[in-house]
């Protein structure tokens, strides 16, 4: 025996769930703060870190793979980028921002790939311990590209429907 | 049957947001992923280095081929969670004057994970390359070895360690002197003086023969000493040896061989004045 609807919920026409129009997107400067205090932990990554491991080698006798100023300059421009991304993320400069930081990653991890076999010669010992690590660069550079594919489909949807991923990415 | 007071169903993102999402998602796993196994096999890495690799007893002779023979052995242990791929030692070794003796290494193995191997190390060096012979000239040679291996599949490490090792050979400072001939009983005989320094961390044991050449290449006579002497010992001794009628060894050479294991070790030759 089949159930017979209600005449009032037959009455009711089943539509597809509306759209979500509301989002809540931070302020400018709580976005600047956030993004400011994000800089922190980020210089130290990319900056303090590397510098530093950089510096103690040096100073040991034995040379970086790169100089350090290089790794300053990418440090630095990474963690700009990142922090600007961040900052602009609500806007349609998000994309290409996402794109720059992604290919500035890449092209920081292919300098250091084309330098992918490091030689340290252990002062006084008549010692080299050389060590490869194109495979582990290989490995790394899989998320940047990942990012930069992802930045280029942002780029699309922003000017392809500009605010419609707002409330997805600021949800009420 | 969903009811008009259940809650709204949250709106399924884009698909552009979504594949951007999910990538940016992915790219962020690999990193992590990539950063906690390089950092396990960092620490592996290290377990290696306290087992302390160990190279075994070393044995140098000299052999029935005619070169100097160099045993040893090098053991590895691996008590990690990753095989130690591609593993080899590779030498190459230069005399004094710079004459290449060797370039060899030992075949290629893995050392699988929570194991060890000991690897047989056997180099055959030529007596001589260049001007310097390994029989009769103290020296020190250059040592160069690489020590090559694939660890945690991401990583080719290659340790070089480039050494001198002191060299004593087993003939060292070989003079052959030939007096003049004296007649005794109706042949005429010359005093053949050897004398040289078993500078070698091995005794030299066998027969020393040698011939006393004429200018024109005859052999005017021959005998043959038993050696025993110790490692680090001199050794002089001289054997009047009777000269073939109308031999005359002025001018010409003597030519000697150390008679070891059944091998004929030739010696460099010594001028007659």
């Amino acid at each position: 025996m089949s159930a017979v609807p209600s005449p009032a919920a037959a009455a009711i026409p089943r539509a597809a769930p509306p759209p979500v129009t509301g989002y809540r997107v931070p302020s400018l400067g709580y976005r600047i703060l956030a993004g400011g205090l994000r800089l922190v932990p980020l210089i130290v990554l990319l900056i303090g870190l590397p510098v530093g491991l950089a510096s103690f080698l040096a100073a040991h006798g034995i040379a970086p793979p790169i100089p350090i100023a290089t790794i300053e300059l990418f440090g630095i421009a990474l963690s700009v980028l990142i922090t600007l991304r961040y900052i602009l993320r609500p806007t349609g400069a998000y994309g290409p921002l996402a794109i720059a930081t992604a290919g500035v990653g890449l092209l920081y991890l292919y300098l250091l790939l084309v330098t992918a076999t490091y030689a340290i010669a252990i002062p006084g010992a008549h010692v080299t311990v050389s060590v490869g690590y194109e495979r582990l660069i290989l490995l790394l550079m899989i998320g940047p590209a990942l990012a930069l594919t992802a930045g280029v489909l942002t780029l699309i949807e922003d000017v392809s429907a500009p605010k419609e991923r707002l409330p997805f990415d600021y949800p009420a | 049957m969903s009811s008009p007071l259940a809650p709204r169903a949250r709106p399924r993102p884009p698909g552009l947001y979504r594949a951007a999402r999910a990538l940016r998602r992915l790219g962020t796993i690999a990193l992590v992923l990539t950063v906690v196994f390089v950092a396990v096999v960092g620490i592996s890495a290290v377990q290696i280095v306290k087992s302390r690799p160990q190279v075994g007893t070393s044995s140098i002779a000299l052999e029935p081929n005619g070169t100097v023979g160099y045993d040893t052995s090098f053991s590895l242990s691996n008590p990690t969670y990753f095989a130690i791929q591609s593993f080899g030692l590779q030498f190459r070794i230069l005399n004094a004057s710079g004459g290449l003796l060797l370039a060899d290494g030992t075949p290629v193995t893995s050392i699988p994970a929570g194991s060890s191997a000991t690897v047989p190390v056997t180099l055959f060096l030529p007596l001589s390359a260049g001007t310097s012979s390994l029989l009769t000239v103290d020296q020190y040679l250059d040592w160069n070895v690489w020590g090559n291996a694939t660890y945690g599949y991401l990583f080719p490490v290659s340790l070089q360690v480039a050494t001198e090792r002191a060299w004593g050979a087993p003939f060292a400072n070989l003079t052959v002197s030939v007096g003049a001939p004296v007649m005794m009983g109706g042949t005429v005989e010359v005093p053949v003086t050897i004398s040289f320094s078993d500078d070698a961390s091995f005794a030299d044991v066998g027969t020393l023969a040698f011939q006393v050449v004429s200018s024109g290449g005859a052999v005017c006579s021959s005998s043959s000493l038993v050696l025993d002497v110790p490692a680090g010992s001199p050794y002089t001794d001289t054997d009047d040896v009777p000269v073939a009628s109308g031999c005359n060894p002025a001018g010409g050479e003597v030519q000697s061989q150390y008679i070891v294991n059944g091998a004929s070790i030739p010696l460099p030759p010594e001028a007659i004045p």
